[in-house]
């Protein structure tokens, strides 16, 4: 096809088409990664509240001129450690937490962003634009890959037990909340590489689209990370191709693809209701 | 473990260095080799400008479509594919496309565009006008709304794309004469015309203040709400501020930009029991087709309704 | 020997146990039952240093439990599982092994091994790569069995084992449980009502807020007991019962 062709030929020609494809691909794979923990711990609103909160660290960051990395990472962890909170010392459930925390940051980093002198693109952050993505950025980005497989790989063990067990985890002796802050700084650090391809807004489809068709296609956690890792780079360049064609908007050209994906995966997989033998729960008759 | 480490570190390795390599080496330029002179503008005033100097002598792509705020922008991929390819590249200047931590420098830098060789800004003769208040740091970037100033564009404009296709001059010259002389009638006219505005009336009130040298140039007072459009639009205070000014006048009428919200305009005419007595033009033309789509047409529906506006 | 002392626990300002004390003694099937809301999963979660007790001691062998966790393995309630997490068999049971793994260290060549044979024990060999959702009720909880015998802890509590699965596992669950105690380990379980009392447990423990009786079964299990922990009626329904019919 002619438009394949003419993709192929931009990716040879512009600078600007390769960046945004690496970029994009390293997000994709990242994003794969945390995102499976991410929707097996339960924590896809977190994981989108996360993304949101992120915004006065981001704002602050540019006031400030501290590292935006810096910026967003500690707004992120403060967020999660206010979510905790919140949940554990009331009676109140965690996604009422979640959105009450969520809403304030964001809210606050608005305000910060308008009264910021250097004039920060607010529609870039919230929406991203990985066409415009720099040198240095494409760097940070692989650094931070590298530092999300190894953080999985060298606790790919602990991540399971306590995202499968958590009873079990603590009980044998696990630091679960070591764990799970750490994750949740893993979790932040992704969020700021993907504000660049998806923006704010929609991080938490790339963390929560492709990991939810590796859910549905396989039985073993880290197939289901290799699957949504993979889902994240298809969505990544299809997603830039059809941005590239038709003149649209990348991030969420990215983001429908990965849905479209979702949506085909839902129809055909097996295992659509966890292979349960019986619907309601787990019990034969003695 | 160390198995699984043994695998993914030096894997991790090969990643990080392939992504220096890749950033490190000389951003290939595509190639530029077209009959035509490739030209970009960010605005569509500048896009008419090129226009009427090129003809069809040159191929001309404009960035920021009709109607959107050239300040803040997103570019698309086709932007970026325009500016990689363009022989010469013209921006207003004058702080016009700063916004979004400078999204047309970052255009150009990413395609390798340099400024004075392919990069022009069309204000380079204007002598600017700064902000007031704490932004007098700042210089104000509607010049274009003068004629005067708009000549200037145009020569430097024309200048740059002579220089660029020597082989076309002859036509270039030709064609940016007619027009500047176009344009310097119409100034006289506009000029002459205003004169019979009474001085007590000679408040032109707009959203923002892109209205200075447009003031200047034709004999009024500019008041506006907000100065500029990133500032806040339509706070308390600056609405205090701009009611005041009305008060102290006998304008008789209020005006609003077309690429603006009108809510704060309106709440301004409800306060004053002034009517909005016209759209103007300020950083876009209207689209193809309609009146002021032209640069000469958007100063000619200026100037004509603002000086029907105030002598009412 | 699982020793607890004058133990006062419970959630805020709300003491659950007040200052209980209670032996359970390997070698024995230990049932601990009573009705709603009596203690058994605080309890439980006491010992295994899930709440913080106000007041009291846990040994094991004379050391408090809270350093030797790795000793007692928990089944939980199936209800409580996630049973949709993508994990197979085999690999529900891997984790069973990871208490002895220090951090960034795999499961070794014997502890594979290890797993094997106790899927084996289990009768889920030709189960072993089955998402474990996929099973029934009681090939769920034999595989819980198997993810217990790889811990080789010195105790096994199980959480209501018996609620929803087959006769053919429950038989298979209660013949390894009592291999276990013959070898000498101390078996728990906390059970959900009072069917097969006499029939599973050597030893009972009754429970409601604090310990009604404890004790052999043969000696503990009557109606007195029963009435004092559950209701006038429950006891006469249970043993009056039980009387008729011979």
């Amino acid at each position: 096809m002619a438009s394949i062709q003419a993709f192929i030929t931009g990716l040879s020609q512009y600078n600007f088409l390769q960046t945004a494809l690496l970029t994009s691909i390293m997000v994709g794979v990242m994003s794969g990664i945390v995102g499976s923990f991410i929707i097996l711990r339960g924590m896809s609103l977190m994981g989108d509240a996360i993304s949101h909160s992120v915004l006065p660290g981001v704002a602050l960051a540019y006031m400030l001129g501290i590292n935006l990395v810096i910026g967003a990472s500690v707004m992120g962890v403060l967020a999660a450690v206010l979510i905790g909170y919140i949940a554990d010392r009331s009676a109140l459930k965690n996604d009422t937490a979640i959105g009450i925390i969520f809403s304030a940051f964001f809210a606050l980093g608005f305000i910060l962003i308008s009264l910021a002198e250097s004039t920060t693109n607010l529609h870039h952050i919230l929406f991203g634009n990985v066409l415009a993505v720099s040198d240095s950025d494409l760097k940070l980005t692989a650094w931070i890959l590298a530092a999300v497989v190894l953080f999985v790989v060298l606790f790919f063990k602990e991540l399971l037990i306590s995202s499968f067990d958590p009873t079990f985890a603590q009980a044998y002796g696990l630091k679960t909340t070591f764990l799970h802050y750490g994750l949740m700084v893993v979790l932040t650090l992704v969020t700021v590489s993907a504000l660049q391809t998806v923006g704010i807004i929609l991080i938490v489809a790339m963390l929560i689209t492709p990991a939810a068709v590796g859910f549905l296609w396989t039985n073993s956690l880290a197939k289901m990370m290799v699957i949504a890792s993979s889902i994240g780079v298809i969505s990544a360049i299809v997603g830039l191709f059809f941005s590239y064609t038709w003149n649209l908007a990348s991030g969420p050209a990215i983001v429908l693809v990965a849905a479209v994906i979702f949506a085909i995966s839902f129809i055909l997989s097996p295992k659509r209701f966890g292979n349960r033998l019986f619907k309601g729960g787990v019990s034969d008759e003695a | 473990m160390k198995r699984k480490l043994l695998l993914t570190i030096p894997l991790l390795c090969l990643m990080l260095l392939g992504t220096y390599w890749f950033t490190a080496r000389e951003a290939t330029v595509a190639p530029a080799n077209h009959e035509h002179l490739a030209i970009v503008t960010t605005n569509s005033i500048l896009e008419d400008m090129v226009h009427q100097i090129v003809g069809d002598d040159a191929q001309v792509y404009s960035i920021v479509p009709r109607g959107t705020d050239p300040h803040e922008y997103e570019p698309r991929p086709q932007d970026i594919s325009a500016v990689a390819q363009a022989d010469l590249i013209f921006h207003n200047g004058l702080n016009l496309e700063t916004g979004g931590n400078g999204w047309f420098t970052k255009l150009t830098k990413q395609a390798n565009k340099r400024p004075d060789k392919e990069v022009f800004a069309a204000s380079a003769q204007v002598t600017p006008l700064k902000l007031s208040g704490e932004n007098s740091d700042q210089v104000d970037p509607h010049a274009w709304l003068d004629l005067q100033n708009g000549i200037r564009y145009v020569e430097t404009i024309s200048q740059a794309i002579q220089a660029a296709d020597p082989d076309n001059r002859a036509a270039y010259q030709q064609r940016t004469a007619a027009y500047v002389k176009r344009l310097g009638t119409l100034d006289a006219k506009a000029k002459a015309k205003f004169q019979d505005i009474p001085q007590a009336k000679r408040l032109l009130v707009t959203s923002e203040g892109a209205f200075k040298y447009f003031s200047r140039a034709y004999g009024l007072k500019p008041a506006y709400i907000w100065e500029i459009n990133t500032e806040s639009q339509g706070t308390p205070e600056q609405m205090r501020q701009v009611l005041k000014q009305i008060n102290q006048s006998n304008v008789s009428g209020l005006f609003v930009e077309s690429s603006v919200s009108p809510k704060s305009m309106e709440k301004v005419a409800k306060e004053t029991g002034l009517p909005i007595v016209a759209t103007v033009f300020t950083d876009s033309l209207a689209r193809a087709g309609q009146p002021g789509d032209t640069y000469y047409g958007m100063m000619k529906w200026n100037l004509d309704h603002i000086h029907q506006g105030l002598v009412q | 020997m699982l020793a607890i002392t004058n133990l006062t626990v419970g959630y805020g300002r709300t003491d659950i146990l007040k200052g209980l004390s209670v032996a359970f003694t390997p070698g024995h099937i230990t049932g601990i039952i009573g009705p709603n809301g009596a203690g058994k999963s605080t309890l439980i979660k006491a010992i295994l240093n899930l709440i913080k007790p106000h007041q009291g001691q846990i040994l094991l062998n004379d050391t408090p439990v809270k350093q030797q966790l790795n000793q007692i393995a928990y089944v939980q309630q199936r209800a409580d599982l996630d049973l949709s997490f993508p994990i197979d068999v085999e690999h529900v049971v891997l984790t069973g092994v990871y208490p002895q793994l220090k951090l960034f260290h795999d499961p070794t060549p014997a502890m594979h091994a290890a797993v094997d044979a106790a899927i084996a024990q289990v009768g889920l060999t030709d189960f072993k790569h089955r998402q474990f959702s996929a099973l029934s009720g009681g090939q769920l909880q034999r595989v819980f069995v198997a993810w217990a015998l790889v811990q080789q802890a010195q105790v096994l509590i199980l959480d209501e084992p018996s609620v929803g699965i087959d006769l053919a596992s429950e038989t298979q669950i209660m013949t390894i449980l009592r291999e276990l105690t013959a070898a000498g380990k101390t078996v728990i379980i906390v059970h959900h009502d009072l069917n097969k009392v006499t029939t599973y447990f050597d030893e009972l423990v009754i429970l409601n807020h604090g310990v009604v009786a404890a004790g052999p079964t043969t000696t503990v299990f009557n109606q007195t007991n029963i009435a004092q922990a559950f209701s006038e009626d429950l006891g006469q329904v249970l043993f009056i019962k039980e009387d008729q019919h011979g």
